[in-house]
């Protein structure tokens, strides 16, 4: 079943202004889960362009500050509904580093989907943060589903006892 | 690897105003999957309590008409998160057929629905999240499809 306990949801950004959201949202680690995929929804407001990275870290300060970004060699999936008000067709883009939210193309609602796999962060770098600069009057928020979590403990939990 | 294309991600309805969503919410057919899981967020604003139920209909119009909210004997899992801008943990809830967020209790909370296709009424495959009164708070809502299945009337060929 698709349920917080298996696919563990964490709230980005609760909805606000993309210019309150800027690179204000939480980071999540990945340290136990394969990847995450990162979900932004977006509604058009003015007309300023609204662009998305993501920030690595070795812990969740350093990848909000910004520091390190994750970049060439680390391209990652990025799936793009453009009109979600009347498609659920997500189109998927080439792998890249980021995505520009058009405020000329995209005049209604859109959501865009970024997948980051654990394995492609540099060492010691397991913090993920999703960063978008555009200070728009768009109303913008932020969720991240881990993929593959597994036991947070030390040692695996038992299952025959 | 969870992403769209294994578990479509469907916008309920885009972030606007609470009071702005009441019951227009789109819905979504379950007939090619396995369940639904309903992810509100919700930013408080105001002081005004969200009902959030479900409704089902043998059309989309239908199940956003409202007419037949799912009832007893169909209680559905509830998850929720009350201070989300802070706090990963899920809390789940007895199962029931409502969740309202409660605007003196909450700041930034998520809510999750799982519904079952399973338990919904013959021929009635469309859901709906249903909202009531909704403040200036800001809210949104997003369907995530569980074991979704091959669309077509034959399953698609894999070994030619």
């Amino acid at each position: 079943m698709l349920c917080p306990e298996t696919y563990p949801v964490i709230l980005g950004h609760e909805a606000l202004a993309a210019s309150a959201v800027l690179a204000t949202s939480a980071a999540v680690s990945l340290e136990n889960a394969k990847g995450v995929l990162i979900v932004v929804t977006h509604t058009t407001g003015d007309n300023v362009n609204v662009t998305l990275t993501v920030d690595e870290g070795d812990t969740a300060a350093e990848a909000v500050a910004g520091t390190h970004k994750v970049t060439t060699g680390a391209e990652f999936p990025i799936w793009v509904t453009l009109n979600a008000a009347t498609t659920d067709v997500p189109v998927r883009q080439a792998d890249a580093l980021t995505y520009v939210i058009d405020a000329d193309v995209l005049t209604g609602t859109c959501i865009v989907f970024f997948y980051i796999a654990a394995s492609k962060l540099t060492n010691n770098r397991q913090w993920v943060h999703l960063c978008s600069a555009g200070a728009a009057s768009a109303i913008m928020s932020v969720h991240y589903i881990l993929d593959g979590g597994r036991y947070p403990q030390a040692s695996p939990l038992t299952a025959i006892t | 690897m969870f992403c769209p294309e294994t578990f479509p991600i469907i916008e309920g309805h885009e972030p606007v105003a609470a009071s702005a969503v009441v019951d227009t919410c789109r819905a979504v057919s379950l007939e090619n999957a396995v369940g639904v899981f309903i992810l509100i967020d919700y930013h408080a604003n105001s002081d005004v309590d969200t009902l959030c139920t479900v409704h089902e209909g043998a059309t989309a119009a239908e199940a956003v008409a409202g007419t037949y909210p799912i009832t007893t004997g169909a209680e559905f899992p509830i998850w929720a998160v009350a201070a989300a801008e802070t706090d990963n943990t899920w809390v789940r809830q007895a199962d029931g057929l409502n969740y309202n967020i409660d605007a003196n209790v909450i700041t930034h909370c998520m809510v999750g629905f799982y519904i079952a296709a399973s338990k919904l009424t013959n021929n009635r495959k469309y859901v709906h999240l249903g909202t009531d009164t909704g403040g200036t708070g800001l809210m949104n809502v997003v369907y995530i499809l569980d074991g979704a299945r091959y669309q077509q009337v034959t399953p698609p060929e894999a070994i030619a």
